[in-house]
């Protein structure tokens, strides 16, 4: 499903050139419960930006489903709206927007028609245990439920590919495991999971590690 | 609530101060062309007189109308010392074509008669039959030097000007005539409603003409009967209806005015006169106003300062409304990258943020012309104050839409630069 080959990131700051990510290779199939693990600054998210369409590789080559990735940022985007699902430690809800909003963002860019968003929405809501906060705000909800609404935006088009940027980071035990098992859940429905922790507890339920250290594959 | 007032209060401070921006340059670029469009000048355009014409706004653009003018008290008064001023203070051409009824039986050709079409005269001619006619100022008759053009008769003196009741009308008649009817013929005629008697006294020479500015009247098929100035009392109301019209008239005249003059302090001075008087006179100003000479030497003047000083205000505000969508934009990076996430491209983002700062854009120039429109003393009267104002309102719709295009690309060059995925890791 996913393959990437000789794959370098370079950021420049204040004229100095730093790799991010130095010749990664790597699959991961359909269906798979991946973990990218390493420590801050290792590159992991980088890697997940990369994989997610949000940022271009410096050099190497992406292929999703045997299609090489590259195009402009209009093809990326429809790319990410197409595939790709997103999952971060801080949730990235839009607080001044209501909960119902916040799922069905993702279905407005695919130019679903109003009505059928709110239905999908509700459906996914309801399966994710968060049906009555619909009309309430971020700042109203617990750690553990703004995440459900962020796994609930993230699945609601029907992505291929999860990415999850240390999705347990901002919450406690009970919530921490209860993310744990939507996330094998979706997994399970089908969904391709990749997950980027430096958590041992989060890498134990994926079904494959992927180290990474200074921006390098290690095993 | 708290995020949403304060994501509309940045686009109230902006458009604000876009708003007091447009309409301070607008107002003084206003000015300035105001102070610019001054002397007469017709050097080198082949024209050797101009005459502005004399007008009154009755009726027009919630003015009352002549009709309720005329039943107010002294109003024909007022008209009459209007009409003594601007022959007293002015070179004041009166000049008018009301056509004469023909109730005589009388000589003339098809080609004589005002073809208003055979709805107004009925199919034969049942209304009545109305014959081409100039009536001119003792000014006029002498300005045209048609004295000169006679071919037979004597022409107008001092005492034909004059009417008293029941008194003919001396009459010079286009060449046209001169084979149908005899020097001291008579004939009646209903004029402006009243009915007169007019004496031929004479015959003009073929191709006789008048100019006034791009209008050539080749009077050979007219009647020419003095402007009548009325030297009696009224006898009824039909009289007093008679005059006020005839009145109205002789004050749609023209002022000759000559090379090098100031044409702005022509229309002050029938402005001045107009509302002494309480009338609502003014000078159109339309045929004359290509012949406006610029003033070079204007930038120097107060109104050049105040321009250049508005457009330095109005640079200033614009670095600082770009300064505000680029902190704008910081604030709200974070929705954005979420927007980026969820499928969003980043240049249906741009265009987003783009079209906003448009619309303020517009909505901002739409105020500035209404202020400057309504509020501040936009005379829609005159034709060179409307020709102004439409020349205000486009040099600030150019400089409005070049800031907006540099305050664009350099939100674009910012956003292009910043790493707008950066945020959505951060905590709220």
């Amino acid at each position: 499903m996913i393959k990437l080959n000789n794959i370098c990131k370079n950021f420049r700051y204040k004229n100095t050139e730093i790799k991010a990510l130095n010749n990664i290779n790597i699959q991961i199939d359909k269906n798979e419960m991946v973990a990218i693990m390493g420590p801050s600054g290792s590159g992991k998210s980088t890697l997940l930006n990369i994989i997610g369409g949000i940022l271009k590789q410096t050099s190497g080559e992406y292929l999703f489903n045997n299609k090489v990735v590259i195009g402009n940022e209009t093809y990326m985007a429809k790319f990410r709206s197409d595939n790709i699902g997103f999952i971060l430690q801080h949730f990235a809800l839009i607080n001044n927007r209501n909960i119902l909003y916040n799922i069905g963002l993702p279905l407005k860019y695919k130019n679903i028609e109003k009505s059928k968003i709110k239905e999908k929405v509700i459906s996914i809501a309801d399966s994710l245990g968060i049906l009555n906060k619909l009309e309430m705000y971020p700042h109203m909800l617990s750690g553990g439920e703004c995440q459900r609404v962020a796994i609930a935006r993230a699945v609601v088009s029907s992505p291929n590919i999860i990415l999850a940027d240390e999705p347990t980071n901002s919450l406690g035990d009970y919530n921490k495991c209860e993310v744990l098992d939507i996330l094998k859940r979706l997994n399970k429905e089908g969904i391709t999971i990749i997950i980027a922790t430096h958590d041992e507890n989060v890498a134990r339920i994926c079904y494959k590690k992927i180290n990474i250290n200074d921006g390098k594959v290690s095993n | 609530m708290k995020y949403k007032f304060s994501k509309y209060i940045n686009l109230l401070v902006c458009f604000c101060l876009l708003t007091v921006g447009m309409t301070t340059f607008m107002i003084s670029n206003k000015n300035y062309l105001k102070a610019k469009h001054k002397i007469i000048d017709f050097d080198n355009k082949n024209i050797e007189s101009l005459y502005l014409r004399v007008t009154d706004v009755y009726g027009r653009d919630n003015q009352k109308t002549l009709f309720q003018f005329f039943s107010e008290e002294d109003s024909l008064e007022r008209m009459k010392k209007f009409c003594g001023i601007l022959n007293k203070e002015f070179n004041y051409l009166e000049f008018d074509t009301q056509s004469l009824l023909v109730l005589d039986d009388f000589n003339y050709k098809d080609e004589f008669r005002i073809d208003y079409g055979k709805e107004f005269f009925g199919e034969n001619d049942e209304i009545g039959i109305s014959l081409k006619s100039v009536q001119m100022g003792e000014n006029t008759y002498d300005i045209f030097n048609l004295e000169s053009q006679l071919i037979d008769g004597r022409g107008f003196e001092n005492n034909d000007f004059i009417f008293e009741n029941n008194r003919t009308v001396s009459a010079i008649l286009g060449h046209e005539y001169s084979e149908l009817i005899n020097i001291g013929d008579t004939v009646n005629f209903e004029y402006l409603s009243k009915n007169i008697t007019v004496t031929v006294i004479g015959f003009f020479e073929k191709n006789t003409s008048v100019t006034l500015n791009n209008n050539i009247y080749f009077l050979d098929e007219f009647i020419i009967i003095p402007s009548l100035d009325l030297n009696y009392d009224i006898l009824n109301e039909d009289d007093e209806r008679f005059q006020k019209i005839l009145y109205s008239l002789k004050n749609w005249g023209y002022i000759k005015i000559n090379n090098g003059e100031d044409f702005c302090d022509y229309r002050k001075r029938i402005d001045d006169i107009s509302k002494e008087l309480d009338l609502k006179y003014v000078v159109n100003e339309g045929f004359v106003y290509p012949y406006i000479r610029n003033i070079s030497n204007t930038i120097n003047s107060n109104k050049g300062i105040f321009l250049i000083a508005s457009i330095v205000l109005f640079l200033i505000l614009s670095a600082i409304i770009a300064y505000i969508y680029i902190w704008n934009y910081n604030k709200n990076k974070k929705i954005y990258s979420i927007h980026l996430i969820c499928g969003c491209s980043l240049l249906r983002l741009k265009l987003r943020i783009f079209f906003q700062i448009f619309i303020q854009f517009m909505l901002s120039l739409s105020i500035a012309s209404l202020v400057n429109r309504l509020i501040l003393g936009y005379d829609n009267i005159y034709v060179s104050e409307r020709i102004l104002l439409r020349q205000a309102v486009r040099q600030t719709s150019i400089l409005s839409i070049i800031i907006m295009i540099v305050i664009c690309l350099i939100l674009n060059i910012y956003i292009n630069k910043s790493n707008i995925y950066s945020s959505i890791r951060k905590e709220n």
